[in-house]
C-alpha cells in the first residue's frame, strides 16, 4: 500500500529539517522514521515515499534538506531516481544518503561518485543518526 | 554441501537479524526441516554472475516477534500487512548480505522483489528440487529454515 505523503507547498515554516524516506517497505520506512525521531534531530516535515516516481512527485512541491533513499523498489529504482534528480537543477543539490543491501561494490561506488552516502541493510540507529548529521551538517552534496 | 556455506550464511542470518531487529537466531542443526503447515513463508530471487533465490520458512509467533522488534511495538500490535513486509524485507536483507559472500563484492547482482508464499505455494517452491543450503535455525524455540538455491 503506497504511503500517505503530507501534503505542503514550498518549504516548511518550522525551524526542522524536512526529510523524504523513499523505500518500497513500509516497515522499514517506519524503522527510519524511529531512528530519526529517537536521534534528537530537529525534524520538520518527514514524508514518505513507496518508489521513485513517488519520491520525485514530492520532490516537485516540497522541499527537502534530505532524502533517504532505497535502491531496489518497483517502478522506478533508487539509482534511477537518483539520476532524476542530479538532471534537475531544483534537485541536484539535495544530500541523499543510500540505505539498501545493495552488496555490488561498483554499483556503490557509482552512487557514491553521484554524491550519495552509502549505509548497508540492515543498521543500528547510531549509524543512520551519524549520516545524517554529517550530511546536514557539511551540506556537501556532490561526491 | 559445504559446511563452510552453512556456516557463514549462518552467520549472516544472525548478524543480520541482530542488527534489523535485536532478535537472536541460532542454528538449530539437529532437528528436521519445518514441515509447511502453520508458517509464513517468502522468497527473493535473483540473477548476475549465477542466478538462484532464497527463501525464509517461519512460523507465526516467530515473525510476530521479528515484526514487532523491527517496528517496536508490542507483538499484539502487529497487522498482518506489516508481518508480510517484515518477512520481506528480512529475506531481502539476508540475501544482500549473503550474494557478496557467496558471490565476492566486485559481482554485479539484480535482486528482484520479494514474494510472501502461501504455505502450499512455499512447499512446492521449495521441496521441488534440492537446496544449495538448507540452513536449520531458531528464535526463543521457534524454527525457523532457510533455503538457497544456486543455479548457473
Amino acid at each position: 500500500m503506497p504511503p500517505e505523503p503530507s501534503f505542503c507547498d514550498g518549504r516548511s515554516e518550522s525551524m526542522g529539517m524536512n526529510i523524504l524516506i523513499v523505500d518500497d517497505s513500509s516497515v522499514m520506512r517506519t524503522m527510519i522514521l524511529k531512528t530519526l525521531r529517537m536521534s534528537g534531530l530537529s525534524l520538520g516535515d518527514v514524508h514518505q515515499a513507496s518508489n521513485g516516481v513517488e519520491g520525485l512527485e514530492i520532490l516537485s512541491r516540497q522541499w527537502m534538506d534530505l532524502v533517504i533513499l532505497d535502491i531496489n523498489m518497483p517502478v522506478m529504482n533508487g539509482e534511477d531516481m537518483m539520476i532524476r534528480m542530479r538532471e534537475n537543477p531544483e534537485t541536484r543539490d539535495i544530500p541523499v544518503i543510500v540505505v539498501s543491501t545493495e552488496g555490488s561494490k561498483t554499483r556503490i561506488e557509482n552512487l557514491v561518485k553521484m554524491g550519495a552516502t552509502f549505509i548497508r541493510k540492515p543498521f543500528s540507529p547510531e549509524i543512520i543518526r551519524d549520516a545524517v548529521n554529517q550530511r546536514l551538517s557539511t551540506g556537501e552534496n556532490h561526491g | 554441501m559445504d559446511n563452510s556455506q552453512k556456516v557463514a550464511l549462518s552467520k549472516v542470518v544472525r548478524d543480520s537479524m541482530e542488527k534489523l531487529a535485536f532478535v537472536f537466531f541460532a542454528s538449530d542443526v539437529f532437528r528436521e526441516p519445518i514441515s509447511f503447515q502453520n508458517v509464513v513463508a517468502a522468497e527473493v530471487s535473483f540473477t548476475g554472475v549465477f542466478s538462484g533465490r532464497l527463501a525464509m520458512v517461519i512460523t507465526e509467533p516467530a515473525l510476530c516477534e521479528l515484526a514487532a522488534n523491527m517496528l517496536g511495538i508490542d507483538g499484539e500490535d502487529v497487522e498482518r500487512n506489516h508481518l508480510y513486509d517484515a518477512l520481506k524485507e528480512t529475506v531481502n536483507i539476508i540475501c544482500g548480505n549473503w550474494l557478496p559472500i557467496e558471490g565476492g563484492d566486485e559481482a554485479v547482482f539484480h535482486v528482484g522483489t520479494p514474494r510472501v508464499l502461501s504455505p502450499s505455494e512455499a512447499e512446492a517452491s521449495l521441496t521441488g528440487q534440492s537446496p544449495s543450503i538448507l540452513e536449520k535455525m531458531s528464535v526463543d524455540e521457534e524454527p525457523c529454515d532457510i533455503y538457497f538455491f544456486r543455479s548457473i
